[in-house]
């Protein structure tokens, strides 16, 4: 139950968090103007997706307190086993194939002498996933 | 891995839709397994095998095709 409060009460935070990013935003746009337009544009823009994003999800769970029964399909789909390694191969599988992408982009950028901090963004997120996947495998050998 | 989960589920008179809610799994997992396409976590067995009153050996089929295979 205690869980349950947590997380209606974090949904409702990050909807107050997003609100006050759009509300920024807003202010930073009147007063600032030009000077900090990215700025303003970022705020708005991350609180809109906050909002909308948290707002969904603080519906669902209110749906599921009026209907359990809902509720407790909705749990046993999430939490199915097989449901659960089919998620995570997808995952995997989505994210082999986003890396082999992301090198593609970085050839072509290469190729088509793109502003090299473009490609070295790209290859640093490459590195980042590769670091990731170890840190991953190194925890899950450990644990398993 | 074969198994005698469609029998055994019949025999009791129970759906899939049944068998799935006792066990808290998807319908689809247990049409997964009766199917051969899925086999389950050890717990899952278990699970299975105590609902219908009977031993894992009883109800998996364990042969020697079975052995390089994975979910």
């Amino acid at each position: 139950m205690k869980l349950i409060n947590n997380k209606k009460g974090m949904y409702i935070t990050i909807i107050i968090i997003g609100a006050a990013l759009i509300i920024a935003g807003a202010l930073l746009n009147i007063f600032k103007g030009e000077e900090l337009k990215s700025l303003s544009g970022v705020c708005i823009g991350l609180g809109a997706v906050l909002v909308s994003l948290f707002s969904g999800k603080l519906y669902v769970y209110r749906i599921g307190l009026k209907h359990p029964e809902i509720q407790r399909k909705k749990d046993i789909e999430v939490n199915d086993e097989r449901n659960t390694i089919i998620r995570d191969k997808a995952g995997a599988k989505a994210n082999n194939i986003f890396v082999w992408l992301i090198f593609a982009a970085v050839m072509v950028f290469i190729l088509f002498d793109a502003e090299l901090y473009i490609s070295l963004v790209l290859a640093v997120l490459i590195v980042i996933n590769s670091v990731l996947s170890s840190v991953y495998y190194y925890y899950y050998n450990k644990r398993l | 891995m074969k198994n005698r989960l469609e029998e055994l589920r019949k025999k009791a008179g129970i759906t899939q839709e049944t068998l799935a809610d006792n066990l808290e799994v998807s319908r689809q997992t247990i049409g997964s397994l009766e199917s051969g396409r899925y086999n389950p976590s050890i717990t899952l067995a278990f699970k299975l095998a105590r609902f219908f009153g009977v031993t894992i050996e009883d109800l998996f089929l364990y042969g020697e095709d079975n052995e390089n295979e994975t979910n």
